[in-house]
């Protein structure tokens, strides 16, 4: 019994908390200069990488047009995007553009430079926060956190739980063997409609992934 | 004007919160009430009944149930009715004090309702919650083919054993004709690319064989219920 009561007690402390990081990163989020493109991608993606050049480069020519990047705020991709976002800020602008969503005790290693950072302490909040404001979702090549938090937003697409914003596969390299596994078995099988297979944009290059966010939203 | 919005935001926020973790007290108070140990199914709610997987996962299921496992689905069609209805065909057989018992947890507004064998069934409003509880108290995890929501919920999991959020668990993909091609690109891409290593894809096999993934979910059973008796002593 009295466990129980402690349990729940302890329950509703930690959804306090929870809410708490909820709305300090909202509060950020609804502060960044908008509109906003959430950078997915590897956390172990090497500074040398191609990868780690392209989210930067990106990421770079995204800030430059005023679009503000939000990342998990961890090392590889993420953080090349945070980087490359603060580095092609206009001169003299005053906003933020480049915010870190980190989950706590894991990706905590990021130069503290590049961007401001919001920490949460469950990966579910960090993934509800990274799509709040985001127009535009850009997953480069990653492991299986990317991969969780790509189905996490076509899953929501398919069962019109958020609002639908384009997402953009970059390298046709990588993500082309998951497609046509989509395409050829999960569609043929009926366990994937047509229709959901229209949620994303496969790109090969980081001026092609421009030219298709030009076409749908003002940058 | 802008405190005023400010704080209804944040009061709206923290009601859903609320909601939340209410629903989720529930669903432990719901899960701790069935035997332990339990093992999840996910999977497509697409196959009929005639589909072979529909028929592996009723299989599986009925051998599991029958020695004392309890099965966790999301309560849905497909997979989910299958996993859950494996316990139907044990219930003459069995005395039902030995037997598992099916837990279904479903999502409110997607309009599946629950399927007609799911003895102990709840929803939630959020798929967050949902994956939640589906990863928390499972023993060994069985995928079936399904589309993005399988997918979603097999990433997650993996995800959080990979970061050490919860326990290692054994993960079984089920069908491999069907799954080879997934990881052939996880070996292939992901793990050539040094975005996965070789020890996140040992978290998972694959096979056709019901007798080994029967062994496999056994083994961790058994430990679960091994490590949880020596921790009460």
């Amino acid at each position: 019994m009295f466990t129980s009561m402690r349990f729940s007690f302890i329950c509703f402390i930690r959804s306090l908390r929870y809410c708490a990081q909820l709305i300090r990163g909202m509060r950020v989020l609804k502060h960044l200069q908008q509109p906003v493109i959430c950078v997915f991608g590897g956390a172990e993606a090497q500074q040398e990488s191609q990868h780690y050049q392209q989210a930067f480069a990106f990421a770079q020519r995204l800030a430059s047009k005023g679009v503000s990047v939000v990342t998990g705020g961890g090392p590889g991709v993420m953080q090349a995007a945070n980087c490359g976002a603060a580095k092609g800020k206009p001169q003299g602008a005053t906003y933020t553009n480049s915010l870190g969503i980190a989950v706590h005790g894991i990706d905590e290693h990021i130069e503290p430079a590049c961007a401001s950072m919001v920490y949460v302490d469950m990966f579910f909040q960090r993934k509800w926060l990274l799509v709040q404001q985001a127009a535009a979702v850009v997953v480069f090549p990653g492991g299986l956190g990317t991969a969780d938090e790509l189905f996490y937003l076509l899953n929501l697409y398919k069962h019109h739980r958020l609002p639908r914003v384009p997402i953009l596969l970059v390298d046709r390299a990588f993500w082309g063997p998951l497609v046509q596994w989509i395409k050829e078995s999960a569609f043929s099988a009926g366990y994937v409609q047509a229709d959901y297979l229209d949620f994303f944009d496969v790109v090969d290059s980081i001026d092609e992934a421009y030219e298709v966010l030009a076409k749908q939203m003002p940058i | 004007m802008n405190v005023i919005t400010f704080c209804y935001e944040s009061i709206r926020l923290w009601m859903r919160m609320t909601r939340v973790s209410v629903q989720l007290l529930y669903g432990f108070w719901r899960i701790s009430s069935v035997p332990r140990p339990i093992v999840s199914f996910f999977g497509g709610a697409r196959p009929e009944n005639v589909d072979p997987y529909f028929r592996k996962a009723l299989a599986l299921s009925s051998r599991l149930v029958a020695s004392g496992v309890s099965v966790l689905t999301g309560g849905g069609s497909g997979i989910m009715e299958a996993a859950s209805c494996g316990i139907r065909e044990e219930e003459d057989k069995v005395d039902p004090k030995h037997l598992g018992r099916s837990i279904g947890i479903g999502v409110k507004d997607l309009g599946e309702g629950s399927n007609p064998c799911v003895q102990e069934y709840f929803e939630l409003d959020y798929f967050f919650a949902r994956k939640w509880l589906l990863t928390r108290y499972s023993d060994a995890i069985f995928v079936f083919p399904g589309g993005f929501g399988t997918l979603d919920e097999l990433a997650e999991t993996l995800t959080l054993i990979q970061t050490g959020k919860i326990p290692v668990v054994p993960i079984i993909l089920i069908g491999s004709e069907y799954w080879e091609p997934f990881m052939h690109w996880l070996v292939k891409e992901a793990l050539h690319h040094g975005m996965v290593n070789k020890t996140e894809v040992d978290l998972f096999k694959v096979t056709d064989d019901l007798d080994e993934a029967y062994g496999w979910a056994c083994a961790a059973c058994h430990d679960a219920m091994q490590a949880k008796k020596s921790k009460g002593r």
